[in-house]
């Protein structure tokens, strides 16, 4: 515990140095940014995921609710982002209580497919109802200068620290769960619901917290990359590849359950896909993600604890 | 005195498969029942009716005088019933305090929680292992460990489902002990399902028997042991003809 807490810190201060000496409108901040992003994704699917073990593949929904609510509400109404932020993490939570009261009750793929596809109903919504999304075309986050008030800014740079803020937010909060009441309840429902039902614990309102608490930080993650992005579209930012599958994929590379996992899974995952987009992308087509695909497997095979317990093999034998 | 479990009518059907048909009976407050019977006889489905985790088809289940049928199992455990696992069913992972742990959840904040754990912890015997895995325990240490989890939830009945199987004659005087204890330092009501004959007729006070998901005795050890029905359950019906 006290370890992870240590790499977060060394993490987000590296984060924040790099922010402020390199050039804030340079490819590396705009790669940090993006790891952060990426890892905060993966710590609220890891509170689903790794606490729970219940395997969303749906939380482009929660994803794109918050890039959506955030955006919308600014374009209209010239509402803050901040404020916007909150609206779409509130919309999110009770959105991720109602599908998780018919879905939590399936096991494993049931569970993965279900959300799968309520994920995919909510790209095809956004697509089909253009009257408040802007339908396919997609909508710009409208630019009124660099601004700390409407979180919006020309380079990569100020975002380094709101995007740290996020991070060590997501983590704090998923620390807290998963050492408080609310973590052993979850493990003890994943590990035996009926056991844990004998001992008391109402499993159905456990999960449907967790989920909902995932839910809305998720949301919080698509206002922010909405705000970095300045751009979004439904096949964005409810994508199920780039972003359901990669939040689980960033959890369970770095480590499923694991405080650390999702930045070792975002570090890693994000470098790979800059390094192949970089020198193969202009190669047959294919190529990159072929790569990136088996990396992906070999990296699953050798530590399928995750990245995160690389540097733990040695001492953790004991414990 | 109206009993602390009331029993009546309850049936449960599977399928077309009748598990459980019209068991009535009641369980007074501090009485230690024992409940026997063959294999597939229908006593791990009653303790799953009573504890919640198997919905009655029929019956009535009324518990410190109110209906639990239809209540999910943990309603049911905050009333104060609730039960063991046949073979365990402890949190894998986990050490064996955090187990006991969540049993205290439901009624104290999780620092509460940590003190309750070691307390019953201690009324098992297994205060000295509580930092131990779970995985790490023998079969006997983990089978009170589950007692020690349904302790924590502050129950007035522990319905306890072969807690003795697999003990050594030394381990299974001790375990008898600490249950009595139970019943007599703590006041706690227990239901006994266990195949070792010896253990049930020395702890028991009542013993029901169930055969083919039918109650087919209701009395003191001496009176069971000796019903000519019981010994044809077990024995085959040509021993009970004479």
């Amino acid at each position: 515990m006290t370890r992870s807490l240590i790499i977060i810190a060394v993490v987000a201060a590296l984060a924040l140095v790099a922010g402020a000496m390199l050039d804030p409108r340079g490819y590396v901040v705009r790669v940090v940014c993006l790891m952060l992003l990426a890892a905060s994704l993966g710590q609220c699917w890891n509170i689903v995921g790794g606490l729970a073990n219940q395997i969303s593949l749906g939380h482009a929904a929660f994803f794109g609710i918050g890039a959506y609510t955030s955006t919308i509400l600014q374009l209209r109404y010239g509402i803050s982002p901040w404020f916007g932020m909150l609206a779409g993490a509130a919309i999110a939570g009770v959105v991720g209580l109602l599908i998780s009261i018919p879905t939590m009750r399936l096991k494993g793929s049931y569970f993965a497919l279900a959300t799968l596809a309520f994920g995919e109903a909510c790209r095809i919504f956004a697509t089909a109802a253009t009257g408040l999304t802007g339908g396919p075309q997609g909508v710009s986050v409208p630019f009124l200068g660099n601004s700390w008030t409407m979180m919006q800014f020309r380079g990569a740079g100020p975002y380094v620290p709101i995007l740290v803020g996020l991070f060590v937010l997501v983590s704090v909060v998923f620390a807290i769960l998963s050492h408080g009441r609310l973590g052993y309840l979850l493990r003890a429902t994943r590990e035996s619901e009926d056991a844990a039902e004998a001992a008391g614990v109402n499993t159905l309102g456990v999960k449907l917290t967790g989920s909902a608490i995932s839910a809305a930080l998720t949301a919080i993650v698509g206002t922010m990359f909405a705000q970095f992005n300045f751009f979004i579209d439904p096949d964005i930012v409810f994508n199920p590849t780039s972003i359901s599958i990669r939040a689980a994929l960033i959890a369970i590379v770095g480590g499923v359950g694991v405080l650390t996992g999702p930045i070792f899974g975002a570090v890693v995952i994000v470098t790979m896909e800059e390094v192949l987009s970089a020198y193969l992308s202009n190669q047959a087509a294919g190529i990159a993600p072929l790569i990136f695909g088996m990396m992906l497997i070999a990296i699953v095979l050798w530590k399928p604890a995750g990245l995160s317990a690389i540097s733990f093999s040695m001492r953790r034998m004991p414990s | 005195m109206t009993a602390l479990l009331d029993v009546a009518g309850v049936t449960v059907r599977f399928g077309g498969l009748t598990a459980l048909s019209d068991v009535t009976f009641n369980v007074q407050s501090g009485e230690i029942v024992g409940l026997i019977g063959p294999n597939g006889a229908g006593k791990t489905t009653l303790f799953n009716s009573l504890a919640g985790l198997t919905r009655p088809t029929e019956g009535r289940i009324v518990f410190g005088g109110a209906q639990m049928k239809g209540l999910r199992p943990h309603r049911i455990a905050r009333h104060g019933m609730t039960k063991t696992f046949q073979n365990t069913a402890l949190f894998p992972g986990m050490s064996l305090r955090d187990n006991v742990v969540i049993g205290a959840l439901c009624r104290a904040s999780l620092k509460d929680a940590r003190g309750i754990a070691d307390e019953c912890l201690a009324k098992v015997g297994l205060l000295k292992d509580a930092d131990s895995d779970v995985d790490d325990l023998t079969f006997p240490q983990k089978a009170l460990g589950e007692v020690a989890r349904a302790l924590a939830t502050g129950p007035k009945l522990v319905l306890l489902d072969e807690v003795m199987a697999a003990l050594t004659p030394t381990e299974m005087t001790a375990i008898m002990a600490s249950l009595r204890a139970l019943r007599d330092r703590d006041g706690i009501t227990l239901m006994i399902v266990e195949h070792h004959m010896r253990a049930i007729m020395e702890l028991s006070e009542r013993i029901l028997v169930l055969n083919f998901g039918k109650l087919i005795a209701n009395g003191t050890p001496q009176q069971v042991s000796a019903d000519p029905q019981v010994i044809a359950a077990y024995l085959g019906s040509s021993h009970a003809a004479h």
